[in-house]
């Protein structure tokens, strides 16, 4: 199976063999190819190599084809503002400004940078499409709304919710249309991206977005499409509408947390991504901070509809080794990634193992990251310290944190590709698997005997 | 005598954020037309470090609005008719208690 297909199974949310794993690069692809956010954006060749930079360096199995929220804002009539480093911002709300809504116009291919865009998702599905899933991202319909009116949108829920029913109906009219644009240049994932509904209630989720929201999914479905709804910020009041308003997944961002929503999402059928911090983990974190973080969502998110991605697009200036440690934790090769990070140290440290054969006891090695701060890593010491329990006389025990230097020579030299990993005598015996107590006692008390203690 | 307004903003904002900012600039530009006591500053973070030095900052999600060394909003957009209640208690406090 490839990574497209696990990717497509996963959404579907069915059981899978490892958890696919999106990168959302959007304006960060630009610093990959070594030029401004706005030169990515405004550029179809940009964006395509941005999206191979991005394929060949985070090994995802599915990629946006960038992550844009206001390519339909700008087509119909918003000013936006460019950054350096950031994704464009709009300036100008139309709805506020005098125009009303039978002055706007949905885009077709030509207006604004749609031709950039889609120009950019026909050729990364023509080069990328039979190995990942590419995803074309929509604006979803109150995010839009929001960039027409600006906040006198909140006034109008409650004022005169008519006129905002008469706006999102225009929005969805602009959100199907949007996703058959990218349908038709060849995407397998259509994704609405709706960040603002976190702003709202679920009352009126159920009133003012469900209702323009479903219509959406039900097309990109006939389209044989797979559709998925991302949101930012906190949406934890909003999941059980989210699912309700029925897209095959949702996408979330670090202030939900992820096995509650994981619970809500199983209850409808829905499958889930996220919800790698931007900030703090991706963007000001290590490699270590990233790692961690991984196998943290891994271990909740579970192998059955789920999908590793960040909360929201990847920042600018994140470094690529923080998104190449998250690549290492799901391609089970951090002792690898590891290897690579402190090669330039590898001489100055000795580590010398154990004579593992000759021993008096028994040698288990737990490698992790820590225990104290992963918990697949505090599982597998639990295990082990639970499996030792009355034959700690025949039994010796460390755990090995590849925080600490030695630790990631130790995991090399044992030929440790991830963790966590026990080992028994000098031998990884359980790669990122947590044995049940009964399971590794037998294991530990099979290599007493072959000792003859 | 007036009241200030610390709006607190990441450089590099996920595009969710960077809409709920520009909004916030949008809604305090808005109330700077209409109290000329409003001191309205922005604060951008470009490293964990920044976040140290800022006065009542509580909730480290952003962007973040501060209202005389009180934060009223996380990562959200906030109510423009309570930022104005704060502000003009703010501001009658001020006069009660000036310096």
């Amino acid at each position: 199976m490839n990574s497209k297909e696990l990717l497509l199974r996963a959404i579907h949310n069915e059981s899978v063999e490892r958890i696919p794993w999106v990168p959302f690069v959007g304006c960060h692809a630009g610093n990959l190819i070594g030029v401004t956010a706005e030169e990515y954006f405004r550029n179809s060749d940009n964006i395509i190599r941005g999206a191979i930079k991005a394929f060949e360096e985070y090994k995802p199995d599915g990629l946006p084809v960038t992550f844009d929220l206001q390519v339909e804002a700008e087509a119909i009539g918003c000013k936006l503002v460019y950054s350096d480093k950031n994704p464009p911002s709009v300036a100008t709300h139309p709805l506020q400004e005098g125009k009303s809504i039978e002055d706007l116009k949905i885009p077709s291919e030509t207006d604004g940078r749609f031709p950039i865009v889609l120009k950019a998702a026909k050729e990364i599905c023509k080069l990328l499409g039979d190995k990942i899933a590419v995803y074309g991202l929509v604006i979803g319909p109150f995010t839009l709304a929001l960039h027409f009116k600006g906040t006198d949108i909140f006034y109008e829920m409650m004022d005169s919710p008519e006129r905002v029913y008469e706006l999102m109906r225009f929005c969805q009219k602009v959100s199907i249309n949007s996703a058959k644009m990218y349908i038709d240049a060849g995407v397998d994932v259509v994704a609405i991206v709706d960040p603002m509904t976190s702003q709202i209630s679920p009352t009126s989720f159920e009133e003012f977005v469900s209702p323009y929201l479903t219509p959406v999914f039900d097309y990109i479905r006939e389209r044989g499409k797979v559709c998925s709804l991302f949101v930012c910020g906190n949406a934890t009041k909003n999941i059980e509408s989210m699912c309700k308003s029925k897209p095959d997944n949702i996408s979330i961002d670090e202030n939900v947390d992820l096995a509650y929503a994981k619970e809500i999402c199983q209850r409808y059928g829905v499958s889930l991504g996220g919800n790698i911090k931007l900030t703090l983990t991706m963007l000001f974190g290590t490699p270590l901070d990233n790692i961690r973080e991984a196998e943290n969502l891994m271990e909740i998110g579970g192998k059955k509809g789920y999908i590793l991605s960040p909360g929201c697009d990847i920042p600018y200036d994140t470094p690529p080794e923080n998104i190449k440690a998250i690549t290492s934790a799901v391609h089970g090769e951090v002792g690898e990634f590891m290897r690579q990070d402190i090669k330039n140290s590898l001489e100055e440290i000795d580590v010398v193992l154990p004579d593992y054969k000759n021993a008096k006891k028994v040698i288990i090695d737990v490698i992790t990251l820590d225990s104290g701060s992963c918990a697949p890593c505090q599982y597998a010491v639990e295990a082990v310290k639970s499996a030792v329990e009355g034959i700690e006389d025949k039994v010796e025990w460390n755990e090995y944190k590849i925080k600490e230097k030695e630790s990631i020579i130790r995991m090399i030299k044992l030929r440790v590709p991830n963790i966590p990993t026990i080992c028994i005598d000098g031998e990884p015996v359980y790669i990122s698997v947590i044995p049940s107590v009964d399971e590794l006692r037998r294991s530990i008390e099979t290599a007493i005997k072959r000792k003859g203690i | 005598m007036g009241v200030k307004v610390d709006i607190v903003f990441l450089e590099e904002p996920c595009s969710a954020c960077l809409i709920i900012f520009n909004l916030i600039k949008e809604i305090m530009e808005r109330l700077k037309g209409k109290y000329d006591f409003l001191e309205v500053n922005y604060i951008e973070i470009k490293k964990l470090e920044d976040l140290h030095s800022i006065k009542g900052l509580e909730v480290e999600k952003f962007p973040a609005i501060i209202i005389d060394g009180e934060q009223i909003s996380a990562g959200t957009i906030p109510d423009i008719g309570e930022i104005e209640k704060i502000i003009s208690l703010k501001y009658r406090e001020a006069l009660r208690c000036p310096g």
